[in-house]
C-alpha cells in the first residue's frame, strides 16, 4: 500500500516472489529444450525454442487464473495472490516473445508484409479445425498487452476501479482464444495425445476452481439472507462474528462484511476499493479492516483508509434486535461516519 | 497459531510462519507441475523431419544453370557418379529464384550459397547478386527425363525449401502460413509423400504440361491430399505433372 506511484513498490516478499518465479520460467524454458533436443536429435532448436515460450506463457497462464478461486476457496493461498500481476506480466512477456519468434520465423522475408500475413496470410481450410489460429494468438496477445500495461496502480487510480477490472477480466476472453490459438495449431500437428489430454486438464481445472469458488459464495449469500423490515435485513447472529474478523452476508443482492473491532460491529461494503478484494475475508491490523489481497487498510467507522491515503469504501448502518444484527439495506454515502454498534457479551463463533 | 489464524499482508517483511510454509511449499508445488507439463509437452513432440540446412555456411558452386522444369544447378556428382548431379536453386528468405536468371539457362555459372539437403534431393539457397558466368568446365552426361507412368499418391503439399530443412518440422499445420508465403514467393512446390511403396518420398509438382502451378497449389498446402499424375524422374529430382483441379482433399 503506497499512496505515491513507483514503478514497483519493491518489499522483500514481492522480490521473493519475482525470484521465484523467473527461476521458475527459467528451467521451464531451458528443461524444455534441452529435453526436446535430447529426446529427438532431429529436433530443431529455434523451434524448440519457440514452442518453449508459448508453451511456458499457456502454463503460466492458467497457473494466473488458478491462483484467484484457489485463494477464495483456502486463504492460505493469499501470499501467492499478492503479487500476481507480476506474474500476469511475464506471461505477456512470453506470449511477446513467442510471438515475435513466430512472426520472424513463418511471416518474414516474404512477398506480404509479416503483420499482414499473420493476420490473413492462411485462408480458411474449411471446418472448424480449419480456421487460421494465428488471429486467435494474435488478438489474446493485445489483451494481455493492454493488461499488462494497465497493471500499475496509476491506470487503477485513473481508470476507476470499476473499469479497471472489467479491463482485466478479459483475462478470460484471452485465455479461451489461446485455447483456441493451441487447439487450432499446435494440437493439430501432433500424433501424440499428451497435448491435447494436457489443455484438456488445464481447461477443467480453471473452470472447476472457478465453479467451485463461485459455488462457495453462493451457498454463504443464501445462507445470509435473511428477513427484511424497515429498509433493514437481518443479517446475524451478534455472536457469528468473531473478534478482528468479518461475517460477510448478501444484502440486496451485494455483499457486506460486518468487522467485529474494539469499538463493536461496523458494516462496510465487502468490495475492496483497490482490485475488488472481498475485504471480509480481511482482518483488523492496528483498528482498520485490512484487504487480504494486498493489504489497503479502511477505517471501520467511515470507512475511509488512514492519512495520507484516500481510497474510500461504502458503509452500512446496524441495528441489533436482541442478539440479531440487522443491516441497512441502503449503503451510505463514501466516507460517511457510522458510529459502531456496541454488542453487550463476548463473541463466541471461530473464524471461518 | 496456524496458518487459518494468521493474516498475510504481503507488504509487511515478516510473514507468519505457517503461512511462509504453505506458501513456499504451493510455490514449489506449482513450478514442479510447470515443469512437469512442459516435460509432458516436450516428450509429445514427435514430428521433426530429417532434413538439414547449412545456416551460416556458404559455398561457391559451378555448374551448368537450368532454367526448367524448375530451377536448379547441374553440378559434378560430388559422390563423383559419371552423371551430374541436379541440386535445386532458390531465393533467400522466403522467395524462388528471380525470373531474370533464366538468361542463364544453359550456360556455365558459378554462385554462392547455402546448402539444404534431405534424402537424396538437395537444394542451394542462393546468396548474394546471384549466378555469373564461369568459364569452368561443365558437367557433362546429364541424364535425360524418364517417364515412371501414372501415380496416384496421398501427401501433403509443403513449400520444399522449408521441407527439405530450413524448417523443422516443415510441415503440418504450424507451418502452413510460412509454407503459403514460401511458394507465393515463387519456392516451388512439393507433396511429401505419406502412402510411399512405389514412389519417392518427395514429389516436386509441376502442371500437366511441365508448367509451374505455385498458385494452383497454395489453396492445398499442408492439409491432407490425393494427387494423381504422371510420375518423371531428372536425375535426383522426381516430378508428379498433374492437373491441379484434380487435387483432391484425403481423408483416411
Amino acid at each position: 500500500m503506497a499512496h505515491t506511484y513507483r514503478v514497483v513498490g519493491w518489499n522483500r516478499n514481492k522480490r521473493r516472489y519475482d525470484a521465484f518465479a523467473a527461476i521458475g520460467i527459467a528451467l521451464f524454458l531451458v528443461g524444455f529444450v534441452v529435453l526436446g533436443l535430447v529426446l529427438d536429435e532431429r529436433a530443431s532448436a529455434d523451434t524448440l525454442v519457440l514452442r518453449a515460450l508459448g508453451t511456458a506463457g499457456f502454463v503460466l497462464l492458467h497457473v494466473v487464473l488458478a491462483i484467484g478461486p484457489l485463494a477464495r476457496l483456502d486463504r492460505r493461498f493469499l501470499p501467492l495472490l499478492y503479487n500476481r500481476r507480476h506474474l500476469g506480466v511475464m506471461t505477456f512477456v512470453l506470449g511477446l516473445l513467442h510471438g515475435v519468434f513466430a512472426l520472424a520465423q513463418y511471416h518474414a522475408l516474404g512477398v506480404v508484409n509479416p503483420l499482414v500475413h499473420v493476420l490473413a496470410g492462411e485462408a480458411p481450410a474449411g471446418g472448424l479445425v480449419g480456421l487460421p489460429f494465428q488471429p486467435f494468438g494474435v488478438v489474446a496477445l493485445v489483451v494481455l498487452f493492454l493488461m499488462a500495461a494497465t497493471s500499475h496502480d496509476f491506470w487503477l487510480a485513473n481508470l476507476g476501479a470499476l473499469a479497471w477490472k472489467r479491463l482485466h477480466m478479459a483475462v478470460y476472453g484471452a485465455w479461451a482464444l489461446l485455447v483456441a490459438h493451441v487447439a487450432l495449431g499446435y494440437l493439430q500437428t501432433e500424433t501424440s495425445s499428451l497435448g491435447a489430454i494436457a489443455v484438456g486438464v488445464g481447461i477443467v481445472g480453471v473452470l472447476g476452481l472457478h465453479l467451485a469458488a463461485g459455488w462457495r459464495d453462493r451457498l454463504l449469500d443464501r445462507a445470509s439472507e435473511g428477513a427484511r423490515r424497515d429498509g433493514f435485513v437481518d443479517a446475524c447472529d451478534a455472536d457469528e462474528v468473531p473478534m478482528d474478523r468479518a461475517k460477510i452476508v448478501a444484502v440486496g443482492g451485494e455483499r457486506v462484511a460486518i468487522f467485529r473491532h474494539a469499538g463493536g460491529l461496523s458494516a462496510l461494503s465487502n468490495l475492496c476499493r483497490h482490485q475488488g478484494g472481498p475485504l471480509g475475508e480481511g482482518r483488523i491490523v492496528d483498528g482498520c479492516v485490512t484487504c487480504p489481497w494486498h493489504g489497503y487498510q479502511y477505517q471501520p467507522e467511515d470507512g475511509t483508509s488512514p492519512p495520507p491515503f484516500h481510497e474510500r469504501v461504502e458503509t452500512h448502518r446496524l441495528r441489533l434486535v436482541g442478539r440479531r444484527v440487522w443491516v441497512e439495506e441502503r449503503a451510505q454515502p463514501l466516507g460517511t461516519h457510522v458510529p459502531a454498534l456496541a454488542v453487550a457479551g463476548e463473541h463466541r463463533a471461530e473464524p471461518t | 497459531m496456524n496458518a487459518d489464524e494468521e493474516f498475510y499482508v504481503g507488504y509487511l517483511d515478516r510473514s507468519a510462519p505457517a503461512t511462509s510454509r504453505f506458501a513456499r511449499r504451493t510455490a514449489l508445488g506449482l513450478v514442479a507441475v510447470a515443469l512437469g507439463l512442459g516435460a509432458l509437452f516436450a516428450m509429445s513432440q514427435s514430428r521433426w523431419g530429417s532434413g538439414s540446412f547449412e545456416f551460416g555456411t556458404v559455398r561457391t558452386l559451378t555448374g551448368v544453370y537450368r532454367a526448367g522444369p524448375v530451377a536448379h544447378l547441374e553440378i559434378a556428382h560430388p559422390g563423383g557418379r559419371s552423371t551430374a548431379a541436379r541440386w535445386l536453386l532458390v531465393g533467400e528468405g522466403k522467395h524462388g529464384v528471380p525470373g531474370a536468371w533464366a538468361r542463364f539457362d544453359g550456360q556455365a555459372v558459378a554462385l554462392e550459397g547455402t546448402l539444404i539437403a534431405r534424402g537424396a534431393t538437395t537444394m542451394v539457397e542462393v546468396a548474394g547478386a546471384g549466378p555469373r558466368p564461369d568459364a569452368g568446365s561443365a558437367p557433362t552426361g546429364a541424364e535425360a527425363p524418364r517417364a515412371h507412368g501414372r501415380r496416384t499418391v496421398v501427401g501433403e503439399i509443403v513449400d520444399s525449401k522449408c521441407w527439405l530443412g530450413v524448417m523443422n518440422p516443415g510441415e503440418l499445420r504450424t507451418h502452413r502460413a510460412c509454407a503459403t508465403l514460401c511458394v507465393r514467393g515463387g519456392v516451388p512446390p512439393l507433396v511429401a509423400v505419406w502412402d510411399a511403396a512405389d514412389t519417392p518420398g518427395q514429389l516436386l509438382l509441376l502442371g500437366a504440361a511441365g508448367e509451374p502451378i505455385h498458385d494452383r497449389a497454395l489453396p492445398w498446402i499442408a492439409l491432407p491430399v490425393e494427387l494423381e499424375g504422371e510420375l518423371w524422374q531428372l536425375g535426383e529430382l522426381w516430378f508428379l505433372h498433374l492437373d491441379p483441379d484434380g487435387i483432391r482433399r484425403w481423408a483416411p
